[in-house]
């Protein structure tokens, strides 16, 4: 009941996406006595789990093993992968995504009825499910709408967290392995929207401007006209981002005004499959690029798309802090280590969400009561410290000019291959950025619908954010997975096989290391 | 070199000040691969912060962008500068619904009957997740899937007169919904969906003299404005971005609603699925 | 708007104009299919006549042929032809007016007279004129209400409705004659 206290709810999911309806679902089923709050910056069927589209992996055939699902993960990881959370993961993976079909997930059938699998990047065997090529959005409505079915979950729906109160003092949060920053080797240029990596696994080319298949000069060879698992446009997204920018260095990329990319090639598949397989795809290049990839070869270039890094959780999705706990992209738990195979996430959304809320259902039957008085104090001091920052009227400067510089200092020094010189004058420039934010000068001072206020919060999270990237970058002296290095390109083992954990101070991220859990899989080389 | 611009004429409202909404006219520089949403974003970057609208995923699939484009709803992420020279281009709030600010709209009411109409899967008895998938084929995923693909952009209720006029209308996009779960064939809710959809079952337990529930029902019947107040009109299905087409789901309810009406009047015995 | 709606202070809440289907060509092509609905109740009415002549004798039916013939009536079957393939091509056949004097059939009292008689034709009649009318009386009540006159939708409900049962109940007295 909203009182001059806030609302009160045993436990608040924040953020409405695959994760956290999944987690407030698992919630509600723990514990019929849990009121529980799901809060979401944007309507929960907006949440960007809708964007993805490739498939959610699980072991679902007679030729699959949980093993061979749990070596593909760790070695796509490059070994940073925590084994015995990535076993947890390939174990309840199956059990979930058939959960899913249960509440009405539209998953593409074979013949008989079973549900299908497509192959996919660094995976050895078929075990990708698919809802065509819009399986996040499948998903997401199928978990949106089958949470209405819960009458005590209450919906907060562009509610917008701004901090988190705390009973006994504060707390710097803990984030892990922010350096390493997947780029998907096939988006658009210029929107960067994402162009699925099943158009891969459903047998599509990258070429370059000979119309050359350059992938099997990089050891991912041979090349065969139907896709092999692991080989050609089947490696991993880390491997295949690196080749197309050591394409570009040999001067083979094509060039336009949105950089240089090169040629996705479908139009050997026919007109029959894209439709019924990719048909989003089909949209998404006539859309916004003019090209009908039945006739044309799509242009397509390396994009930033997922984050491997995030808080730190124990394997029940539990943090750091008493009481919270994370899932999702936001999590860092962490089963994709360095590089994450295409695919994992969507699963991971079901896994951990699931296991997130029903630890955090058990921790709220068990925890007594808060004090609501202290949370009343802590509430309007926030309030006010809002007020104060950003609602002044003496601020200069503006958040798109801070926005594109941040952008423009992190492409150049977190990009597919760093250096060490570039990398600190990244640093440098996020703490003067840090600093001019400070001074941030908002037009929009009205209480109702301010978008702008929105945007200034999400751009002060997303400076600490890109902090904690570029120092965790800086300080892992090696390459590994997705971070690569032209100053130290060797994986170094005997003193990077560690989490890089980032501690908030006055001063920027103090980094620390714990090392990655090692079960059944010792490291070796990772060679497709 | 002058650079060529394009003038976009954007209804702001600014509640607590405004009583009703007003336009405001913004030049943009024109690109050819920029969509109204690009313009409305270097609008609020550079020009004016205080513009407040919903945007996301910009790619056509999380649906926040829906906003009336030369009067027509449309999707500004879709919506090309290119389609729309010289301009000037007008932008306002979607059509049919209580304007919030400027070019943001209120979808409580629509959220509201997306629940109403039980999205999910209902069954008696539920099968084990260990015991696996329920099998369906091919034939039957296609059976319903178009009407799956909606994104609740609700560019259909901006369409549709009906829901202009009568905003107890449950809508297309709600009653696609349902539709969707009516026709999966792992579903056994159709019964449950019929009191807001179609009322027709409402009115048959009320005639009949066994039945002492008529006024239990009657907040359902004078609330839920379903299938039969939909006059197919066909516009919704014009707009759709994705193909979705609830005119067909709706004329086809109502199809259904009418012949298993019929039915349980002819054989009132036997039981519908 | 049957159900009052409870409206929030500060926001705006639109009216939807009784001109909205003038708005674009969608609605305006909607609106002309509803009115079809018009024409041919209309063209109804004027064929029950017809048929009402038939046990008056040949002379009566042949007098109301001829009033048929004024320009006027000419006229006004075109365009309730018209209206009834835009409204839908499978719909029954309107072309009495027309392709009569075209000579493409022959509508004789004679042979008329002896279809009309016959109990299977009188039913497929009764279905021909008494259903439609239940058509005509579901798309014009809408078309009042979709004109923005929701407020009296019961009287609006009870005129169109009624007057199609009044209209089943003259088709069977008119067959009844025959």
């Amino acid at each position: 009941m909203p009182g001059d206290d806030g609302y009160q709810h045993d436990l608040l999911v924040i953020g409405g996406g695959g994760a956290g309806l999944r987690a407030a679902i698992a919630a509600a089923e723990e514990s019929n006595r849990l009121s529980i709050a799901v809060l979401s910056k944007v309507y929960p069927m907006r949440s960007h789990t809708v964007s993805a589209e490739g498939g959610t992996a699980a072991v679902m055939r007679e030729n699959d093993s949980l093993d061979t699902h749990a070596k593909d993960t760790i070695f796509g990881s490059d070994f940073l992968a925590d084994q015995d959370v990535v076993e947890v993961f390939v174990k309840e993976a199956p059990g979930e995504v058939i959960r899913l079909e249960h509440w009405g997930c539209p998953w593409s059938r074979d013949p008989d009825g079973r549900v299908s699998v497509r192959p996919f990047g660094g995976m050895t065997v078929n075990r990708t499910l698919y809802a065509a090529d819009k399986t996040g959005f499948h998903m997401l409505h199928a978990l949106f709408q089958t949470s209405l079915k819960y009458e005590r979950i209450t919906r907060y729906d562009e509610w917008f967290a701004t901090s988190l109160l705390l009973e006994d003092g504060k707390v710097c949060g803990v984030t892990a392995l922010m350096e390493f920053v997947q780029y998907h080797p096939t988006g658009l240029p210029g929107t960067g929207i994402l162009i699925t990596e099943a158009a891969r696994g459903e047998g599509g080319h990258l070429k370059n401007k000979d119309g050359y298949r350059y992938l099997q000069d990089y050891g991912l060879g041979p090349p065969t006209d139907t896709p092999v698992h692991r080989k050609m446009e089947l490696g991993p997204r880390d491997i295949l981002s690196r080749c197309h920018i050591q394409e570009h260095q040999k001067g083979r990329t094509f060039d336009g005004p949105d950089g240089h990319y090169v040629h996705l090639d479908l139009r050997h598949l026919g007109e029959k499959l894209i439709d019924k397989n990719l048909p989003f795809v089909r949209e998404l290049a006539r859309n916004y690029v003019g090209i009908d990839p039945v006739h044309e070869p799509i242009p397509v270039r390396p994009v930033v798309h997922y984050m491997m890094g995030g808080i730190s959780t124990d394997i029940t999705g539990k943090t750091s802090l008493d009481g919270l706990y994370a899932a999702g992209e936001a999590a860092c738990v962490s089963i994709n280590g360095a590089n994450r195979l295409g695919s994992n996430s969507l699963t991971e959304l079901l896994v951990f969400g699931a296991r997130a809320g029903r630890a955090a259902a058990r921790h709220a039957q068990e925890r007594p009561t808060l004090r609501s008085n202290p949370l009343a104090q802590l509430a309007s001091d926030e309030r006010r410290r809002l007020d104060q920052r950003f609602l002044r009227a003496d601020g200069r400067e503006k958040i798109a000019d801070i926005r594109e510089e941040m952008q423009k200092a992190m492409e150049s020094g977190c990009g597919i291959y760093r250096d060490r010189a570039t990398m600190e004058g990244t640093c440098q420039t996020l703490r003067k950025l840090r600093e001019r934010f400070a001074h941030i000068s908002l037009a929009d001072k009205d209480a109702i619908f301010n978008t702008e206020l929105i945007a200034a919060l999400e751009l002060e999270c997303t400076l600490d954010v890109a902090e904690t990237v570029a120092r965790s970058a800086l300080a892992r002296e090696e390459s590994r997975g997705s971070h690569t290095r032209t100053d130290f390109p060797k994986r170094d083992d005997a003193r990077f096989l560690k989490h890089s954990l980032a501690y908030r101070t006055p001063d920027g991220p103090r980094i620390e290391y714990l090392p990655a859990t090692i079960t059944r899989w010792p490291p070796e080389e990772r060679k497709y | 070199m002058t650079e060529e611009t394009m003038t976009l004429e954007v209804t702001r409202y600014r509640p607590g000040h405004d009583r009703e909404p007003r336009t405001e006219s913004f030049t943009v520089p024109y690109r050819k691969d920029w969509v109204v949403l690009d313009a409305l974003n270097h609008i609020k970057d550079r020009i004016d912060g205080t513009l407040s609208y919903r945007w996301s995923c910009r790619m056509g699939v999380c649906g926040s962008c829906g906003m009336m484009v030369n009067g027509v709803p449309k999707l500004t992420c879709a919506a090309f500068l290119r389609d729309y020279r010289p301009g000037p281009i007008r932008v306002g709030p979607l059509a049919n619904f209580p304007v919030i600010r400027d070019l943001v709209i209120a979808l409580d009411d629509f959220m509201e009957k997306l629940r109403r109409v039980k999205p999910w899967i209902i069954r008696a008895v539920e099968k084990p997740v260990a015991d696996g998938e329920y099998l369906q084929t091919p034939a039957q995923l296609d059976a319903y899937k178009q009407f799956s693909m909606c994104i609740n952009c609700m560019l259909c209720y901006a369409a549709c007169p009906v829901y202009g006029l009568e905003p107890a209308f449950v809508g297309p996009a709600a009653i696609a919904l349902a539709y969707r779960y009516n026709l999966d064939s792992r579903d056994e809710g159709y019964r449950l969906r019929e009191p807001v959809l179609a009322i027709a079952l409402a009115y048959r337990y009320n005639l009949d003299s066994r039945d002492e529930g008529y006024r239990l029902r009657e907040p359902v019947l004078s609330e839920a404005v379903g299938v039969w107040e939909c006059t197919f009109v066909g516009e919704c299905s014009v707009v759709c971005p994705k193909g979705v087409d609830p005119a067909a789901a709706i004329q086809r309810s109502k199809l259904a609603g009418a012949t298993d009406w019929l039915l349980s009047m002819i054989m009132p015995w036997g039981g519908r699925r | 708007m049957t159900v009052p709606r409870v409206e929030r202070p500060g926001l705006y809440y639109p009216k939807l104009p009784a001109t909205w289907w003038l708005r674009n060509a969608n609605y305006f092509r909607f609106m002309l299919r509803e009115l079809s609905s018009v024409f041919i109740a209309l063209f109804l009415v004027v064929f029950l006549v017809q048929l009402h002549r038939l046990p008056q004798g040949p002379g009566a039916y042949a007098a109301y042929l001829d009033t048929l013939r004024a320009p006027g009536w000419i006229i006004f079957h075109v365009v309730a032809l018209a209206f009834a393939l835009y409204h839908s091509v499978t719909w029954f056949n309107l072309t009495g007016g027309l392709a009569v004097p075209l000579g493409w059939t022959s509508i004789s009292h004679a042979r008329m007279l002896a279809l009309a008689a016959q109990p299977l034709v009188k039913l497929y009649l009764f279905a021909l004129i008494a259903l439609p009318l239940y058509h005509w009386a579901h798309r014009f009540r809408f078309i009042l209400e979709d004109l923005g006159l929701r407020g009296l939708r019961t009287p609006i409900a009870l005129l169109s409705y009624g007057a199609a049962v009044l209209g089943t109940v003259a088709t069977l007295w008119v067959l009844w004659q025959i």
